[in-house]
C-alpha cells in the first residue's frame, strides 16, 4: 500500500517508471480505494493518475478485473485522456467479463451522441472493439434507440 | 444468431459514422468496418458497405481515404484484396504524397498488385502517356521521401 502512495504522489510524467517497480496483487485493493477517493473528491488530476496506474498494472499482467466498476464510473469524465485509457481497459477485459462490461454500454452510447468528434470517435471505436457475443441481446435495443436520432441528425 | 444481430446493429451505426462531419469519426467508422467484418463476415452484406468504402476513397481527408484502402484490403482479403482500376490507380497516385508512410506502403502494395495483373495490361496498354504520368508521380514521392531522410 505504501508503494502505491509513494509511486503516485508525484505528477504523471516523471513517475512512470515507478509504476513498474513494486507490483503486488494486494495493491488492487489500494487502487480501488484510490479510484473511489478521487471520484468522491472530484479531483481530476488524481483520478487520471489512478486510472493510469490501473492501466500500468494491467499491462504487467496483474488481474485488475475487480476494478471494472470504478473504471466504468471513471469513463464519465470530460478528460479525453482518461476516457481513452478507460476504454482501453474495457476492451481488454470485455471478452472475459461480459456482465460487468454490459454496464459500460450506456456510457458508450451516450458518448456516441457527444458534440465533440473525438469523444464520438472514441466511443464508436470502443463499441466496435468489445468482443462480447453473449451480451448482444442486451446491447441491441438501447443501441437502436440511441442511433435513430443520431441518424436523423447526421443526415441533415 | 445473437452475434449476427449485434454485428448488424453495429454495421448500422458504422454506416452513420461514415457520414459524420468530423474526419476522425469517419476514419474510425472506416476502420470499424473491418472490425465488424471480422466479428461477422455476413453482417455488412445488407448495407453495401464495400461500395461506400470505394466511394470514400475520394474523401477530403487523406487519412480517411488511406484507411479505406486498408479496410477494403482486409475485407476483400479472400478475393486477393481491394479491386483496382485505372481511375482508382490515378486517384491514389495523385494523393499518395498526402498519406503517411505506412499508408503509402499499403497503397503502393495495392497499386503493384494491380499493375502486374492481366486486367491492368489490357487497360493501360493503349495509353502511351500513362507510363510517363506514373513515373512523374512516383518521382515526386521519392523526392519527398529523400527530403525527409535529409531532414532526419
Amino acid at each position: 500500500m505504501s508503494s502505491i502512495s509513494g509511486g503516485g504522489g508525484s505528477s504523471g510524467g516523471g513517475s512512470q517508471s515507478s509504476f513498474f517497480e513494486e507490483v503486488r496483487s494486494s495493491d488492487v485493493v489500494a487502487l480501488q480505494r484510490e479510484l473511489s477517493e478521487a471520484s468522491a473528491t472530484r479531483d481530476a488530476v488524481a483520478h487520471r493518475e489512478a486510472v493510469k496506474r490501473v492501466i500500468a498494472y494491467m499491462t504487467l499482467g496483474v488481474d485488475v478485473a475487480p476494478l471494472i466498476t470504478p473504471m466504468i464510473m471513471a469513463a464519465n469524465t470530460t478528460d479525453l485522456v482518461q476516457k481513452k485509457l478507460v476504454y482501453q481497459f474495457l476492451c481488454f477485459y470485455s471478452d472475459r467479463y461480459p456482465p460487468q462490461t454490459m454496464m459500460c454500454i450506456n456510457t458508450l452510447l451516450k458518448d456516441m451522441a457527444d458534440t465533440n468528434p473525438m469523444v464520438r470517435g472514441l466511443a464508436l471505436r470502443a463499441l466496435c472493439s468489445l468482443r462480447v457475443p453473449s451480451l448482444l441481446e442486451y446491447i441491441l435495443p438501447p443501441l437502436l434507440r440511441v442511433w435513430t436520432p443520431l441518424i436523423a441528425c447526421l443526415l441533415d | 444468431m445473437i452475434a449476427c444481430s449485434h454485428a448488424r446493429s453495429l454495421a448500422r451505426s458504422r454506416a452513420q459514422g461514415l457520414k459524420d462531419r468530423a474526419p476522425y469519426v469517419r476514419r474510425i467508422a472506416v476502420i470499424s468496418a473491418a472490425k465488424i467484418h471480422r466479428l461477422d463476415a455476413m453482417a455488412l452484406n445488407d448495407y453495401d458497405v464495400i461500395d461506400q468504402l470505394y466511394d470514400m476513397l475520394q474523401d477530403h481527408s487523406a487519412e480517411v481515404a488511406a484507411s479505406c484502402v486498408c479496410s477494403l484490403n482486409e475485407m476483400l482479403g479472400a478475393e486477393g484484396g481491394m479491386a483496382c482500376n485505372k481511375a482508382v490507380l490515378m486517384h491514389l497516385l495523385n494523393r499518395i504524397a498526402d498519406f503517411h508512410e505506412w499508408h503509402q506502403c499499403i497503397v503502393l502494395d495495392t497499386i503493384t498488385r494491380y499493375l502486374v495483373s492481366p486486367a491492368a495490361r489490357q487497360e493501360i496498354s493503349d495509353d502511351d502517356s500513362f507510363d510517363i504520368l506514373v513515373c512523374r508521380l512516383l518521382a515526386r514521392l521519392l523526392l519527398q521521401l529523400s527530403w525527409h531522410s535529409i531532414r532526419c
